[in-house]
This record gives C-alpha cells, sequence and structure tokens, in this order.
C-alpha cells in the first residue's frame, strides 16, 4: 500500500499555518546600508596591503639557508689563444718585461753609502 | 800532478767572487773614515791639553796631532771622491757626457785635496795648521756641492737605466703587436692602441719628472751654500721616489699589453 503524502487540504474553516517570523525568507524589497559594500572592500584592501608587507619583510629579512647540494666544478673558459702566443719573441718579451717588473720593484732610490763624512772643519785653536 | 795542482789553482782563482772597483773604493772609504776618527779624537786630546796647559810639549804634541788629522781629513775626502767616481764609471743610466762632465768635476775636487795633502808636510806651528784648514773650510761648499750633485745624479741615474730598458721592451711590444695586425680583430687592435696610448702618455709624465731631477741636480752643483745644496737634494730624492712609483705604474700597464696580445679576444 502506498504511503502517500497528503498535503493538506485547505477548507475554509483551517487557516494556513503561520510561519515564524525567522525564517522568513528575505523579502524583495529590504534595504541594505549603503556603506556595507564599502565596508566589505575596505577592509579587504586593509588585509591585502597586511599580507603585501608580511610578503616583502619576510623576503627581505629571510637569510637564505645554505644550500645543502654539492656544487659542481664549473669547466674553466678557455680563450683562444692568438697567433703571437707561442712566439719565441713574443716569450721573450714576456719574461723580459716580468724580470724589469721584478727589478723595478727591488729599486732602491736611496743609498746610505753615498752619504758623505759629516767634518768638524775648524780647528779651535 | 804539478800541472793539476796549477790547474786547480787557476779554477779556485776564478770562482772567487769578483769585486766591482766601487765596492773595492766604498771599503777603502769606511777604512780611512776609522782612520780618521782615531785621528781626530787624538787631535782633540791634544788640543784641548795644549789650550789647557800652554806648554812647548802640549803645544809640539798638539802640531804633531793636527798635522796628522789634517792629512787624514784629506785622505778621507780623496777616497769618498775616489767612491763617486767608481759609481760613475758604472752606472748605466748617465749619459757619456754627464759621466765625463761630473766626473770632470770630481777630479778637480781630488785634485785640489792632493795639493792640500802636500802642503800639510811643510806646516811648523799651530798658526799655519790653522791658515791651513781655513782653505778647506773656504772651498768646502763648492767641494760639498760637487760631492752632493754627484750622489743625486747617481740615484736618478739608477732609475733611467731601467727606464732605457723599459723603452726598448716598448717597442718591442709595439712591433710585434703592429706585425700581429692582420691576424686579429677590430676589437683587440683597438684594445691594444689603447693601451699604446696610455703608455705612451704615462711614460711622458715620467721623462718630466726625470728631467725635473736633472734640472735640480744641476742647481746643486752651482750652489756654494751647503744648506741649500742640502734642500735641493732632498727634493731630488723625492722626485726620484715619484719616479720609481710611476716607473712602476707603467711598467704593469706594458703587463697588461702583452696579456692582451697573448689571446685574439
Amino acid at each position: 500500500m502506498e504511503k502517500q503524502l497528503q498535503t493538506p487540504v485547505q477548507t475554509p474553516d483551517q487557516p494556513v499555518p503561520a510561519i515564524p517570523p525567522a525564517i522568513l525568507p528575505a523579502q524583495a524589497g529590504n534595504k541594505r546600508p549603503v556603506w556595507l559594500p564599502f565596508l566589505v572592500v575596505f577592509i579587504a584592501l586593509i588585509l591585502a596591503g597586511i599580507a603585501i608587507v608580511l610578503q616583502i619583510k619576510r623576503a627581505l629579512f629571510t637569510v637564505p639557508s645554505p644550500s645543502t647540494s654539492t656544487p659542481a666544478p664549473t669547466a674553466a673558459v678557455s680563450r683562444p689563444l692568438s697567433a703571437l702566443a707561442t712566439d719565441s719573441a713574443f716569450l721573450l718579451l714576456e719574461s723580459s718585461v716580468t724580470s724589469l717588473s721584478g727589478r723595478v720593484s727591488a729599486l732602491s732610490v736611496q743609498d746610505s753609502t753615498l752619504a758623505p763624512p759629516i767634518l768638524d772643519l775648524p780647528l779651535g785653536f | 800532478m804539478r800541472k793539476i795542482s796549477v790547474l786547480l789553482a787557476l779554477l779556485f782563482l776564478l770562482a772567487l767572487p769578483i769585486d766591482a772597483s766601487s765596492q773595492q773604493a766604498y771599503r777603502d772609504y769606511l777604512y780611512q773614515f776609522d782612520v780618521y776618527r782615531k785621528d781626530y779624537s787624538d787631535f782633540q786630546t791634544a788640543r784641548g791639553e795644549y789650550l789647557k796647559f800652554q806648554t812647548l810639549t802640549s803645544q809640539t804634541s798638539a802640531l804633531t796631532k793636527t798635522k796628522t788629522m789634517l792629512a787624514q781629513r784629506d785622505m778621507l775626502l780623496r777616497t769618498y771622491l775616489l767612491l763617486l767616481t767608481e759609481r760613475l764609471n758604472e752606472n748605466p743610466g748617465l749619459t757619456a757626457d754627464e759621466q765625463n762632465r761630473y766626473l770632470s768635476m770630481l777630479v778637480t775636487e781630488i785634485n785640489f785635496l792632493d795639493r792640500q795633502k802636500s802642503a800639510v808636510l811643510a806646516i811648523a806651528s799651530l798658526e799655519g795648521t790653522t791658515s791651513h784648514s781655513k782653505e778647506l773650510e773656504t772651498h768646502y761648499p763648492a767641494l760639498y756641492a760637487a760631492m752632493r750633485g754627484a750622489a743625486s745624479e747617481l740615484l736618478r741615474g739608477g732609475v733611467v737605466a731601467e727606464v732605457l730598458d723599459f723603452d726598448r721592451l716598448f717597442d718591442n711590444a709595439k712591433t710585434l703587436g703592429s706585425g700581429n695586425r692582420p691576424l686579429s680583430s677590430p676589437e683587440k687592435q683597438a684594445t691594444i692602441d689603447r693601451w699604446i696610448v696610455v703608455i705612451a702618455n704615462r711614460r711622458g709624465v715620467l721623462e718630466q719628472t726625470l728631467e725635473d731631477v736633472r734640472l735640480t741636480d744641476q742647481k746643486i752643483f752651482k750652489t756654494t751654500v751647503p744648506d741649500e745644496a742640502d734642500r735641493w737634494f732632498t727634493d731630488s730624492a723625492k722626485a726620484i721616489a715619484a719616479a720609481k712609483l710611476q716607473l712602476s705604474e707603467v711598467t704593469a700597464n706594458l703587463t697588461e699589453l702583452i696579456a692582451s696580445m697573448r689571446y685574439q679576444d
């Protein structure tokens, strides 16, 4: 036997049961405060600003942790040699300039052996 | 056996270090200075006793010690001048003309001292020693100027010797660089050309500094005031130190130029 929902049959003698005002759906025509959307946007902007500032602080003041990965040796950059690099005259020039550089570094511009004797000339008689 | 001994002796003699003449001259000068200090000390003692006691004995002793000191003083100055002449002969940075001119000055002074030393023998009294000493005292400013001027020129010559070597190496670098130009990229050529210009400019500044030293040294030779000679000697010494620094920098630039020439890029 089917159980059928029976909708209450409204009779003239039976009034429509009242629905509690608390669960009344919003009725068209109810007015929200004008400032409410602006408040929501303002609060959202504040929260976004705080989040951005925190992000910036984290980026500025966070010490990066040392890399724990093993560094791979970089390949030495080899520069192409000129035709002079193996020329005997050039190699001789190179070594001569190195020798000159050493001599100039060691060059003394003071010589105590050249100081003249200090003499007391008048006899004093 | 005899031949082997002779050969070994010859090898031994060849192995001995050969002293430069100036090193021997310096040792002679130091020895004469030691002798002079002793003679001067004896002279001071004898002079003190004579001035205090005025006896004939003290007078005779004072005369003897004074003459010994005067002769040794001339010998000391002579050996110092000989040291300067040997150093001038060995200095590769001075031109032949400069060497001859300075040597001539020093030889003039050596001849003066030789005459002084010979004249000491004839002195017979303390008054004679005083007037003899006054000849050197009067002449000393000119002698001192010659000594200081020669010493400063020797220091300048030491720097010039290295500058001459620098010039030779710079010319070699330019020759090698221009020979390699067809094989270099335009960028490389431009880099090398820039280095050459920088080096040439700095070399010009160095040349001016050395010329300033030379002119100051000529003033030393001409002055008759020992304090002035010392002041200009100090000025020259500062300029020579500056020249050394400039030479060091321009040599570093030449090293950079050569390093640049080593590579294609």
